[in-house]
């Protein structure tokens, strides 16, 4: 019944929009072109050994977060259980099982993705996330109202929110070490810091180039499928594997930018604020007819008593 | 208030005792079910034009039907139609009709329930009278809903290919570009014959094979069919008939399958030794299907089938040869497989009889140079020995090295002297190999701000390869030179400059280049160092994986 409800509503706004503006051909242009050069980093699960260095250094370089000691991440005993990023860590490592019981484990790092067309940025109502043109999706905590419409718009489900921050919370996610490491020049800590360079960062298109290269000159090794290069409409981080991604927790999706699916209705619906403004004129209209008509049944009935 | 307490009491008392009575009957019906899995069963295969079933497949155990008919001394004639020559024939129903679904159905349905009804009314304990419980949804069902179909030989740790399925069969078909735009739903379940996982191929090895042999003193007619026809037609060319190919010899009359003909051979003469009390062969299921195989190390006493052709050979073509011949040992090669069908699948014929050179359907339009070059394929000769290099002891190197066919291997195979075959390259004494100017133990310090130096072995890690190479034929026929053992580490240079390596330094520079494409240092050395040892991986303390096995940490 709800189902049934929920297509006729999307029916309706979709019709709508169409009819008020466009199609979704002019709608689609406002997505903004990609820039060839952007960089990108490609992860090959199939080298990682989990240690963790990784994660080390993503908590030494990133002063906001809570301060860990090294040894904590010594533990391999983490490993027992699936863990998620949360508003304390930007990246996390998990182990995997793989396809054959006899084979060595899988490890995965994790973290934003940094897709081509964010959807976080999208639904940002106040503009707290943007994306570089060189690839990093950067947050302002000054702009954030905390409303958390980035949490439910990641595809990844990668921002985390500080709950237990009652004054002033941020949303937290890996920043691609835009401001502590990229503009001055150097890698992000997680890829300098990886001692079996798991990791290659380097530009998108390049990187690209790369994975398909190792995937066909080493036949078997790899799942013949690079997880970022169109998922979503691409992402800048790009992950080779040897077990299906699903298996190591990748979500399954489509290669239209998530952005592509809300912004043409939503642009459509606001453009210029000429909806909302038809939509008060029509009512002040019903409104005025209704207050007439009542009016002259008033002025009748006046008339006719006298 | 006392009335109170002892109200409650009462209570969690009983809520404890119905706790415990549930508990106890999960324990119960989890030993039963147990000893139900240890009794193999499969799915009765549904034909493929009925393709479904109202309900679900049935799940049948045969080991406990055979266990109780044993028990009453009713043998396997109740189930199974004896025909003439007292040969039982191994197929269910007796009446079997799968011309129709309502046929097929009821050809099952009158002869199981039928006979369950006909001992229960005797008042002998019986299977199941009701729909549900023959045909039950279990876990077995749900999990097994999906389980790929493969052929008969498949091996996913050979076939590494074939592996991961999913990776290309999309569901649904994704393009047309990703794997030929197959749906893998109809790709995996289109049969549903169920469950090889239960009762696994039997693998008639070198082992059961020579078994046999002494066992019937060496009277092959007694399992491999050989027609009169053929026989005459051999001793007419003034040749002894050999046992081969039996698969080829079906009897003709009957649309048998070969399980169904193997079954057939193999049991009524087990059951036949049985009757004589003589020493047979299994009856039971998972006598034969075995869950575990035997391994090529377990069967290294075990005599090899004589095969009429020689040790060594040269393999050819009767025309158009453009490469040298490929020197081939028979011989070395059997004593590394399990069975003749590893490499000649079902008939034991010349590769060339189905693959030629242009391909044929015969041989599924493989040519001949494809069947011994595919990369992808177990069956053919560098599938294989590619798959060889995925075994730990081989991994450590070929790991980091390319794989597939190499240019430079081709002359290797193709070099058309069979006396090569004999030339092993055992590598010389170590003291001999280490020379004044090749250090024995080494230390390295590139991350001494945390961790201390650490000592690298360099004579016993080659000790170790020299060790693993001269012991594998395989690997001393390719070992060719001396120095093709370093390449594993020193990787290009030592082929090329036979005199000392440069240190991986040169290459491998300390800073790190955002955009560089060869390792730094510190990624060159774990990626060679802890690469190889995950791949072999030895013991924590011959080869350690955790940091502080090879660089202590500093305190």
């Amino acid at each position: 019944m709800s189902n049934s409800r929920r297509t006729f509503l999307k029916k309706i706004t979709g019709a709508g929009s169409l009819l008020f503006f466009g199609n979704k051909k002019s709608a689609q242009a406002n997505i903004p072109k990609v820039s060839p050069d952007q960089f990108g980093v490609l992860v090959d699960t199939t080298r990682c050994v989990g240690c963790r260095k990784c994660e080390e250094a993503c908590n030494t370089i990133n002063e906001d977060l809570p301060r860990k000691s090294v040894s904590v991440f010594k533990d391999k005993d983490v490993f027992k259980e699936r863990r998620r990023m949360d508003f304390g860590t930007y990246t996390v490592v998990n182990k995997y099982k793989s396809a054959n019981v006899s084979d060595k484990p899988v490890f995965a790092k994790f973290q934003c993705m940094h897709c081509l067309y964010p959807a976080c940025v999208s639904a940002c109502i106040v503009g707290a996330f943007t994306r570089d043109k060189d690839g990093a999706i950067t947050y302002d905590s000054w702009k954030c109202i905390g409303c958390r419409y980035c949490l439910a718009a990641c595809p990844f489900q990668v921002p985390a929110y500080e709950f237990s921050n009652i004054l002033t919370p941020q949303v937290r996610k890996c920043t691609f070490c835009f401001d502590t490491r990229l503009v001055k020049g150097q890698i992000p800590a997680c890829v300098q810091a990886c001692p079996m360079e798991v990791m290659k960062f380097g530009k998108r298109t390049d990187l690209i180039k790369d994975a398909h290269e190792n995937i066909k000159k080493n036949p078997g090794r790899y799942i013949p499928h690079v997880y970022g290069e169109k998922e979503v409409g691409g992402t800048s981080w790009m992950y080779l594997s040897n077990i299906p991604f699903n298996r190591i927790d990748f979500p399954k999706l489509g290669y239209h930018p998530v952005p592509g699916y809300t912004e043409p209705i939503q642009h459509a619906i606001f453009k210029w604020l000429l909806p909302p403004l038809g939509v008060y004129a029509a009512l002040g209209g019903i409104w005025f007819f209704l207050s007439s008509k009542k009016k002259k049944v008033k002025k009748d009935e006046e008339n006719g008593s006298s | 208030m006392n009335k109170k307490i002892s109200l409650l009491m009462l209570i969690l008392f009983m809520v404890c005792s119905l706790f415990f009575v549930q508990n106890k009957t999960a324990h119960s019906d989890e030993s039963v079910n147990k000893a139900d899995k240890e009794l193999s069963s499969r799915f009765i295969t549904i034909p493929e034009d009925i393709k479904t079933i109202d309900r679900a497949p049935v799940k049948f155990p045969h080991d406990k039907h055979t266990k109780a008919l044993d028990k009453d001394e009713e043998g396997c004639e109740l189930c199974h139609l004896k025909g003439i020559d007292n040969i039982l024939d191994f197929t269910y129903p007796r009446k079997k009709a799968d011309a129709t679904r309502e046929a097929f159905t009821n050809s099952f349905h009158n002869e199981c329930i039928g006979c369950h009804t006909e001992k229960n009314n005797e008042d002998i304990k019986t299977g199941p009278l009701t729909c549900g419980e023959c045909h039950v949804i279990d876990d077995d069902f749900h999990n097994n809903d999906y389980l790929p179909i493969m052929p008969e030989y498949y091996e996913p740790l050979r076939d590494t290919y074939h592996k991961n399925c999913i990776s290309c069969h999309q569901d649904p078909a994704k393009k047309a570009e990703d794997a030929g735009g197959l749906d893998w739903k109809s790709f995996y379940v289109k049969k549903r014959e169920f469950i090889e996982a239960e009762i696994p191929a039997v693998n008639f090895d070198y082992f059961l094979h020579d078994k046999h042999e002494k066992a019937l003193d060496e009277k092959c007619e007694k399992c491999h069919a050989l027609s009169e026809e053929k026989k005459s037609e051999l001793e007419k060319l003034g040749k002894e008939p050999v046992c081969r190919d039996w698969l080829q010899e079906l009897p003709e009359d009957k649309s048998y399958k070969i399980k169904e003909y193997a079954h057939s051979v193999c049991i009524n003469c087990h059951l036949d030794k049985k009757d004589k009390n003589e020493d047979g062969g299994p009856v039971y299921c998972k006598e034969c299907h075995l869950a575990e195989k035997r391994t090529a190390d377990d069967m290294l006493e075990v005599k090899r089938i004589e095969c009429e052709q020689d040790e060594k050979i040269l393999i050819k073509l009767e025309k158009d040869m453009r490469m040298k011949e490929v020197a081939f040992n028979h011989q070395s090669h059997q004593k590394v497989t399990l069975s003749c069908q590893e490499c000649h699948h079902d008939t034991i014929q010349a590769c060339s009889v189905c693959h030629t050179l242009e391909g044929s359907d015969k041989g599924d339009n493989i040519t001949l140079a494809e069947s011994y070059h595919s990369v992808s394929s177990s069956w053919a000769c560098i599938g294989c020995h590619e798959n060889e290099k995925k075994k730990s002891d081989c991994a450590g190197c070929h790991n980091l090295l390319d794989t597939g066919l190499l240019e430079s291997a081709c002359e290797t195979c193709h070099n058309g002297v069979i006396e090569d075959l004999d030339k092993k390259n055992p590598h010389p004494a170590l003291e001999k190999l280490f020379t004044d100017d090749i250090k024995k133990e080494m230390e390295i310090d590139i991350i001494q701000d945390e961790y201390e130096l650490s000592k690298f072995p360099h004579d016993k890690i080659v000790a170790k390869l020299v060790e693993i190479s001269d012991n594998s034929t395989l690997a001393s026929y390719f070992h060719t030179d001396n120095m093709t053992l370093c390449a594993g580490c020193h990787h290009l240079t030592p082929l090329t400059a036979k005199s000392s390596v440069p240190q991986c330094r040169t290459c491998h520079t300390v800073r790190k280049e955002p955009t560089e494409a060869t390792p730094a240092l510190l990624g060159a050395y774990h990626q060679q160092c802890l690469g190889c040892h995950i791949q072999m991986g030895g013991t924590e303390e011959e080869m350690p994986q955790d940091c502080a096995g090879c660089h202590e940490e500093k305190k």
